[in-house]
């Protein structure tokens, strides 16, 4: 299989592979044109659809990507943001961040609510969990020092995880992944927060891998709402009215 | 462009020379590659080529044959012959009302 073909997604090589080998080898591409094979490898990845009806062909998936750049952009205004000092000491301010995050936690809601949409009527009680998570993941957006607001949260991109594996809407790996990367932080928290205090100077480690974690989980959702299908409806007609 | 191809956004006009080179007769990428060249005089990528083929045949405009040693050919359906036709006499009714304007244009 040559380099370019491997650029495009698998059910698309599986259709096209064959005799789009033979074309590359009937007129090897020029520079122009390879470049126009990238921009063909792109476009086979934003629209599985056209391959596969049962793909899901809408964007969605911007949504909790959106959400990433402001989780970028909180994490930023936060570390450069004024310090200020009380009477306990010093702390820095950063109240600027307030909107990004509020944007950010929504964002994240928004795609975690479109994965639930997608889950099959059988998977109806993995809906309500997460509808309980994304509740109150709408009040952590308000108050981020409540991190139980959170975790539920998490707990909520767990449960549709799990209901779009067992609904077949996600491949059993995508949600593993998805699963395994929002129920670590969750495992985390609760292993530090019964941790003795002596024992949470050594955490620091705990703490890297825990806000990794969480920061993977927007594009983790995103890629997911990338590579869901439909279990649900009938695919869309191929035939224009 | 027709509300068919015109959803296609940058496959378009690609769309639209493939109808054309398959007009007359089934043809394989390398084949509808060439043709297209002869027709617009301007080469066309085989990631554009595929892209348009991928969207011509999800809208049910042509169809993949059997392959013939690994090249499949591509003919143009009932449905992509009847959009070709409309679209092409959309074009044609566009360039007579321009080129008649022009005729009477006062200098």
């Amino acid at each position: 299989m040559s380099g370019m073909l491997r650029l495009y997604p698998r059910p698309w090589r599986d259709r096209y592979g064959e005799e789009f080998e033979a074309l590359l080898a009937d007129r090897p591409p020029s520079v122009r044109h390879r470049l126009d094979i990238v921009r063909g490898a792109v476009d086979a990845r934003l629209h599985p659809e056209l391959i596969d009806p049962d793909h899901v062909a809408d964007r969605w998936w911007l949504a909790p990507l959106a959400g990433l750049g402001l989780v970028v952009a909180t994490l930023l205004i936060t570390l450069f943001s004024p310090e200020r000092f009380d009477a306990y000491g010093s702390y820095r301010d950063a109240s600027a961040a307030a909107l990004p995050w509020l944007g950010a936690v929504a964002l994240l809601i928004v795609g975690i609510a479109r994965l639930a949409w997608l889950l099959p009527p059988e998977q109806g009680l993995m809906r309500v969990i997460a509808s309980v998570g994304m509740s109150a993941g709408a009040l952590w957006a308000l108050a981020p020092w409540t991190w139980i607001l959170g975790m539920t949260l998490f707990g909520a991109a767990a449960a549709v995880a799990i209901g779009a594996w067992r609904g077949r809407v996600l491949p059993g790996w995508l949600a593993a992944v998805l699963a395994v990367t929002a129920g670590l932080p969750i495992a985390l928290f609760f292993a530090i927060a019964v941790l003795p205090w002596y024992a949470m100077r050594e955490a620091g480690v705990s703490y890297v891998v825990f806000f990794v974690a969480v920061v993977l989980v927007w594009p983790l959702v995103a890629l997911c709402l990338l590579r869901a299908r439909r279990q649900d409806q009938k695919p869309a007609t191929l035939v224009p009215a | 462009m027709n509300e068919t191809l015109g959803e296609l956004g940058r496959f378009a006009e690609p769309s639209l020379y493939i109808l054309v080179s398959l007009s007359d007769g089934p043809r394989h990428g390398y084949a509808i590659m060439t043709d297209v060249e002869a027709i617009s005089g301007r080469s066309m990528g085989a990631g554009t080529l595929y892209g348009a083929l991928a969207r011509l045949e999800q809208r049910g405009l042509i169809e993949g044959l059997e392959p013939e040693q690994r090249r499949r050919p591509y003919r143009l359906t009932a449905l992509g012959a009847r959009t070709l036709e409309g679209q092409l006499t959309r074009l044609r009714s566009f360039a007579d009302t321009g080129l008649a304007r022009l005729r009477g244009r006062t200098t």
